[in-house]
């Protein structure tokens, strides 16, 4: 059976800057995604601008799709990256140790090992609120409120 | 130690003013030069002067404790007043006014500052250092929020009580309907406190980035600490928005700007917005410190170490971000579109699973070790399981047909009382039964403290849990009475009940500290068996903390590292790691060691702390902190003075108060240098590592970055608010305001710029060696940026329309102040610079006061140009 560090000889430490970056990559890029959707929804429906219907949905619901997925892509591609660089580490020369600790165990990462699962984990967290942004709008109509018709679907 | 004239001392002239000794400093040992150097000065004086994180700390707790007391109180009241249908025991109004006091005593004066003092506490222990990063910072921030929340309670003695809810919606909060000084009150006392709360946030930042000991890498810091960390960082956001909302709703009070006037091209809903984008966080900002609170006590009475630790951190981070996307939740009655509400239900749901991680977490480490059942073990699970039913009706209220049905309602009050008490008021309790041994010396009494969690615990269910079945018949929020016909007499007697049980708990909490506290059973260093570092040292800790500052070599670092046991009589510790972590963590680790011995006893003629790198805790330099001062107090008696005096209108008081206030920030700010001796390069040339007697690089740094961030937060709220009010208003500027021109505005950004560029060229020139060149920038960049002011004042004042025409007219000249305000602040700087030049106090190696002012400079522009952008091209654009 091959170890993590045989299957990936071409491992290479992360820079602290990349570690940094992806712990705040999805964090930041959901925040940004979810204010530029309000702020856009929100106009679109002040205003009109951006209502007409396009393969059965309105334009804005399209933006915010597409707004949306690429910003999924972006964290999706550094989530992957980060994940597999923490497995690399964890059956490597850098692996954890594992220590008796009273009734439990202590696993002891390295900076790096920590930051890389710590910034996956997040990742993760992130794609799923950014999919659960996207499932919300397509059941819901965009603009309306309360008495119209259709509001409760 | 006795007080006396230090000029009997010694060599008074190698030591600090602040020093005071009896005893020649020659004849005191080394562990007595560092009490000596790091003891507070005695004497009435002395205790305002006071700095110690130890005394600041415990300052802020009680005093937070106090505001506690009296928001109980407060909520008693009500409870009286609702124990019986149509009661009148309290009058509608006086309801209102005890509502108010009570949640915002609750919000703004007991939880937030409490979390902050005991970070203060326990922080520089907990992390293997000495203090904090600005002490003085610390006393600034203790004596605004005292001064602050004392000013709110003095409502109560002028009859002004606020009486407009802890959220001050317009219009109610206006003056047409809110007339004379009770909201004032609200909006000025409670600013002060904001900024109490900001100022401890960035110190508490910087503590945690770079104060910790060698070795205690991101992966080996405390649940505390990244818990800490997430809060402190949340506060630099959210209470920006709030300072600006709150200075915006005075303004429509005080000189008749229109920002929440509708009708008059302003709206309501950018209060609620601003004040959710706050509000929210606010929550989160109780509950994630209180987080970190459970998940350091529970491993310690599981007596294992914490189950899922990275996943932990994981959902303290992914709860702070996702934090500030809820705001909304709060508003799906006032008639937002459809698809923005949507993201804020998703939102508000998916932050149900960081905080499911962490729940997780703490029952698999309950179940997995061997639990005991000492006081703050039962108020840390009993707090779980209280914020676990106040989560499930959390993401009830999410979905929001059902937010529909239950809004403004009792339901309401039994979900968020649940979490905050549950997930925040228990844990707090857990966590003064868990270290004040330490910081006292002295246990509590174990039958009492149980008494008191059982008291609370019943108590609380008792008073809160009816009201989810009140709520869901209808009883609404805020108001004084109720019919009898209702059927919510016995619901709400016994809520009533409940609450005075849950009173009881609270009192017999104060009679276990006055019973502990006069017949004290001594608290060993480490009583609990605890695992952080806060417990090598005594009980109660040292002045100095550590004389010997730690290498952290575990997560758990008293469980692994024999040598760090309190009662450890071994070798030195060890100049290698230990236990296979990974050699990189500590860069020259014997070298490392040695540095640290020698500090324990160098140099004892100012205080010495370690600045350690961000991510793995190298170390980076040997830094002087700053000693005891009067002039943060004096500082913070100014800036209560300013906001104190306006509340009644008194500007000529005001004009006082920025005087002192001025006065105290140069007082502060006075750099008392220490000059390099031959003892600091030798030790500098064997360690290899920077000594900066007069302050850290590191830390300036990061204080100049927090500061411009806290800046472009408050230029953020500015720009939201034009572009909300934009939306709102279908024709922008509105009829009879001519569109602005940009020519007339850009002589100012020009000069800006040159200003800009020209600090830049100094602070390179003082880099360079060149002192003559820095003071020459210096005074072009002044004289440029004093005329591109004027340029500015020249616009603003021929504008055609005044702040109060509209919403259009106030957002502009709020902005417009904004940054002319900054800019006045950027040539002030500039001025102290130059002074400071021309005494040559500057060389190449130390001029990070250019270097900031340099940074400033350059955010200025660029705030400069983002605004004039907006407010001179968005009308042409949108």
């Amino acid at each position: 059976m091959t170890t993590p560090a045989e299957r990936h000889p071409q491992l290479q430490p992360l820079s602290r800057r990349e570690l940094t970056v992806g712990v705040l990559v999805g964090p930041v890029l959901f925040s940004v995604l979810f204010m530029i959707v309000y702020f856009v929804a929100a106009a679109a429906c002040q205003t009109g601008i951006l209502l007409a219907p396009l393969f059965g949905l309105p334009l804005l619901i399209w933006l915010v799709i597409l707004l949306s997925l690429a910003t999924l892509a972006l964290i999706l591609v550094r989530a992957r990256r980060l994940y597999r660089h923490w497995r690399a580490l964890r059956g490597a020369a850098h692996a954890p140790e594992r220590r008796s600790l009273a009734a439990g165990t202590v696993e002891e990462e390295n900076v790096e090992q920590f930051l890389s699962l710590l910034a996956a984990s997040l990742n993760l967290l992130f794609i799923v609120a950014t999919i659960s942004l996207i499932i919300a709008l397509l059941v819901l109509e965009p603009c309306e409120w309360l008495s119209a018709p259709g509001w409760w679907l | 130690m006795t007080a006396t004239s230090p000029r009997k001392a010694g060599p008074r002239q190698e030591l600090p003013g602040y020093v005071h000794t009896d005893r020649p400093w020659d004849e005191l040992g080394p562990l007595e030069k560092l009490e000596t150097l790091w003891a507070d000065p005695p004497g009435f004086i002395g205790w305002f002067m006071a700095i110690q994180n130890d005394a600041i700390g415990k300052r802020i707790v009680l005093t937070a404790i106090l505001f506690f007391t009296l928001g109980g109180i407060n909520a008693l009241f009500m409870r009286a007043q609702l124990a019986v249908p149509e009661n009148n025991f309290l009058s509608a109004d006086r309801y209102n006014e005890f509502f108010t006091m009570h949640g915002s005593t609750m919000m703004y004066l007991f939880v937030v500052p409490l979390m902050e003092g005991l970070a203060i506490i326990l922080l520089p222990i907990m992390l293997g250092n000495r203090e904090m990063p600005f002490p003085r910072l610390g006393m600034f921030s203790f004596y605004t929020f005292l001064l602050g929340g004392l000013l709110f309670y003095f409502s109560f003695i002028t009859g002004d009580v606020p009486d407009a809810g802890w959220f001050a919606y317009p219009p109610l909060s206006g003056e047409e309907y809110s007339p004379g000084f009770a909201l004032d009150y609200w909006l000025l006392a409670l600013g002060v406190a904001e900024v109490a709360a900001i100022a401890a946030g960035v110190e508490i930042v910087i503590a945690i980035f770079h104060f910790r000991a060698p070795g205690m890498t991101l992966s080996r810091m405390p649940l505390f600490a990244w818990a800490f960390l997430v809060m402190a960082v949340s506060i630099l956001f959210a209470f920006v928005a709030l300072i600006v909302g709150s200075l915006m709703l005075e303004l429509d009070r005080r000189i008749g700007t229109k920002f929440f006037v509708p009708g008059e091209g302003g709206s309501v809903l950018l209060w609620q917005h601003i004040f959710w984008i706050f509000g929210h966080p606010e929550v989160y900002i109780q509950f994630i410190p209180a987080a970190g609170i459970i998940s350091s006590i529970i491993p310690v009475f599981s007596r294992r170490a914490m189950a899922g630790h990275t996943l932990v951190v994981t959902a303290l981070v992914g709860t702070g971000f996702l934090s500030f996307a809820l705001w909304v939740h709060h508003m799906f009655t006032v008639g937002l579109a459809q698809v923005s509400m949507s993201f804020f239900a998703a939102a508000s749901m998916v932050i149900g699973i960081p905080a499911g991680i962490q729940v997780t977490a703490w029952i698999t480490t309950i179940f997995t070790g061997r639990p005991v059942f000492k006081t703050p073990f039962l108020f840390a699970v009993g707090g779980i399981i209280i914020f676990v039913l106040g989560g499930i009706t959390g993401i009830m209220v999410a979905a929001i047909p059902l937010d529909w049905q239950v809004h403004d309602s009792y339901f309401v009050v039994a979900h968020f009382h649940y979490v905050l008490i549950g997930g925040v008021v228990f844990p707090i309790f857990a966590a003064i039964y868990y270290w004040v041994p330490k910081v006292t010396g002295w246990l509590f009494n174990e039958r009492l403290g149980r008494w008191h969690f059982w008291l609370l615990f019943i108590g609380f269910n008792v008073a809160f849990f009816p009201m989810h079945i009140s709520g869901l018949l209808g009883m609404p929020r805020r108001v004084y009475t109720y019919e009898p016909r209702l059927d919510l007499t016995v619901l709400n007697l016994i809520s009533t009940a409940g609450a005075f049980l849950l009173a009881l708990g609270v009192l017999l909490f104060f009679v276990n500290i006055f019973v502990s506290s006069r017949r004290p059973r001594e608290a060993a260093a480490n009583p609990w068996g605890a695992d952080s570092l806060e417990w090598a040292v005594g009980s109660p800790p040292i002045n100095y903390g550590f004389a010997r500052l730690p290498i952290v070599r575990s997560r758990y670092p008293l469980w692994e590292q024999e040598e760090l046991q309190p009662e450890w009589s071994g070798p030195a510790p060890a100049a290698t790691p230990a236990g296979g972590v990974a050699p990189e963590a500590i860069d020259g680790d014997a070298r490392t060691a040695r540095m640290l011995d020698a500090l324990a006893t160098w140099p004892v003629r100012w205080r010495a702390a370690l600045t350690t790198s961000l991510l793995d805790a190298r170390p980076l330099e040997i830094i002087g902190l700053s000693g005891p001062s009067i002039w943060p107090p004096i500082t913070a008696v100014g800036l209560v003075t300013i906001f104190g005096s306006e509340i009644f209108a008194f500007h000529w008081l005001s004009a006082i108060g920025i005087a002192i206030m001025v006065l105290g920030i140069i007082g502060w700010h006075w750099p008392d240098k220490v000059p390099l001796t031959a003892e600091e390069r030798a030790f500098e040339e064997e360690f290899d590592i920077p000594v900066r007697p007069n302050g850290s690089h590191v830390v300036s740094r990061w204080g100049m970055g927090l500061a411009i961030l806290l800046l472009a937060n408050a230029l953020g709220m500015f720009l939201i608010s034009y572009f909300f009010l934009r939306l709102e208003n279908p024709i922008w500027p509105p009829q009879g305001i001519p569109f602005p021109q940009f020519a007339r505005i850009l002589p100012a950004l020009v000069l800006l710029a040159l200003a800009a560029a020209a600090t830049f060229w100094a602070q390179r020139s003082v880099q360079g060696g060149h002192l003559g060149r820095l003071r020459l920038g210096l005074a072009v960049a002044f004289a440029i940026g004093a005329v591109g002011l004027g340029f500015a004042v020249w616009e603003f004042a021929a504008l055609p329309f005044g702040w109060q025409a509209n919403g259009y007219a106030s957002i502009f000249w709020a902005l417009g102040g904004y940054l002319m305000l900054l800019l006045v602040v950027g040539l002030a700087m500039n001025l102290f610079l130059q002074f400071w030049a021309w005494q040559g106090h500057y060389t190449p190696l130390d001029n990070i006061a250019a270097v900031n002012v340099s940074r400033f400079w350059l955010a200025l522009f660029v705030f400069w140009l983002i605004s004039v952008g907006v407010l001179y091209g968005a009308p042409y654009v949108v």
